[in-house]
């Protein structure tokens, strides 16, 4: 799948005010059909209440769920404003992933 | 003999000259490796005497420190499976050529276990690159503060190196937060089932066995300690007890009891949005409520 048409499958499961992380482009160009899908059914996942979010330390407004692919090398990180819209959509490495927990406080 | 003279500094030798003579060397031994040391040259019966008694001697002490004369440095040496023991040594002298002028290790279930994954090889690099697999290969970079982790501490504990880090302090910040946050996500990882969930829980026990003073585990006790707690039915409730016991032993301040308060108010506006995981929610608000007060009665 394409970059643009994942963005907007994810458009479509979590709205449309997600915006996504500036190396999102390049993560998502570089994965196999099969892993798209994972994320995508997980992104389902987040929107219908499944997964467990988060409550953000340094961001209390902010709500987070947590993706972590089956290899443990890709993360994922999806915000929402608590009891509202879905925020940003983070894909990258452990090692971004670890620097993005801090910054909201995960 | 040249590699010793690589490794060992006329400083450090003075500090440790009472426990060395005249257990292992004579006064008249010490002197000549100072000289040695110092650069200086020696007579033709000195240095007869130095490769004949003193460099044979510090061979065996290398020895019994399982430090190999040909720059392999050996941690755990007794934990690891001999075949592999072989193996590591050539794998790291292959990736040594490769990465030239670069700390590389190998850690890990490779060395311990007859089943593994991958082989993780480890280098320490300035700059920060991705990790990526070559065929049974799984390379990782670490940037120069790993040198002072909390990762490097227990790894060097068991593993084969290119460079002798037995020395290496802990800098890296463990703080009642970090340890906070990391217990937040192996709750998470569990609740949802997470692919992630060994990493997070070597992470955890590592900050835990460190906040709490306790012996860092070494590859293999990690290891089988992750074993242990995945058999658990409810791993949840063990380590809700550590996590508490950690964080009362640390005797936590006014300003992290302010933020665990101001956490269970979040987890409680949680349970209103989703009330389909109040269990979960709940057991973290008692966690954090048992803390609080086993923590201000400290304070």
């Amino acid at each position: 799948m394409e970059v643009q048409q994942f963005k907007e499958e994810v458009e479509k499961i979590v709205g449309n005010t997600i915006r996504f992380d500036v190396h999102f482009t390049k993560v998502v160009k570089n994965l196999p059909e099969e892993r798209q899908q994972r994320i995508l059914q997980w992104a389902r996942d987040c929107a219908a209440g499944i997964i467990v979010p988060e409550p953000c330390k340094n961001y209390r407004h902010l709500i987070a769920f947590i993706f972590k692919s089956n290899d443990n090398r890709l993360r994922g990180i999806l915000t929402k404003e608590k009891g509202s819209y879905f925020l940003e959509l983070f894909l990258d490495n452990h090692k971004y992933y670890d620097e993005k927990r801090k910054y909201l406080g995960l | 003999m040249r590699k010793l003279t690589f490794q060992l500094n006329l400083a450090e030798i003075h500090k440790i000259k009472k426990e060395i003579v005249p257990t292992l060397f004579t006064e008249h031994q010490f002197n000549l490796i100072e000289k040695k040391f110092s650069h200086k040259s020696l007579t033709p019966s000195e240095r007869n005497e130095f490769s004949r008694t003193i460099s044979r001697k510090m061979n065996a002490i290398y020895a019994l420190t399982a430090k190999e004369s040909s720059g392999i440095f050996i941690f755990g040496k007794e934990k690891i499976i001999p075949s592999r023991l072989q193996l590591a040594i050539t794998y790291l002298k292959k990736f040594s050529r490769k990465f030239k002028n670069k700390t590389l290790f190998i850690t890990g279930s490779f060395l311990h276990q007859e089943q593994f994954q991958d082989i993780d090889i480890f280098v320490i690099s300035k700059y920060d690159k991705e990790d990526y697999q070559e065929g049974k290969f799984h390379l990782n970079y670490l940037s120069e503060e790993a040198y002072g982790s909390l990762f490097l501490a227990s790894a060097r504990k068991l593993c084969v190196s290119n460079t002798d880090f037995s020395l290496s302090k802990i800098t890296e910040k463990i703080t009642s937060e970090t340890y906070l946050s990391l217990y937040q996500e192996l709750m998470n990882d569990i609740q949802n089932k997470s692919p992630g969930i060994k990493k997070t829980l070597r992470e955890f026990l590592l900050q835990d066995a460190f906040l709490t003073k306790s012996p860092l585990p070494n590859s293999l006790e990690l290891h089988q300690q992750v074993r242990i707690f995945l058999r658990m039915r409810n791993p949840q409730a063990i380590l809700r007890k550590l996590f508490v016991r950690a964080l009362v032993m640390g005797m936590p301040n006014k300003k992290e009891i302010i933020a665990l308060k101001e956490m269970i108010a979040s987890y409680k506006e949680l349970i209103e949005e989703y009330p389909q995981h109040q269990q979960y929610y709940g057991e973290t608000i008692n966690t954090f409520k048992e803390v609080i007060a086993l923590g201000s009665a400290a304070v």
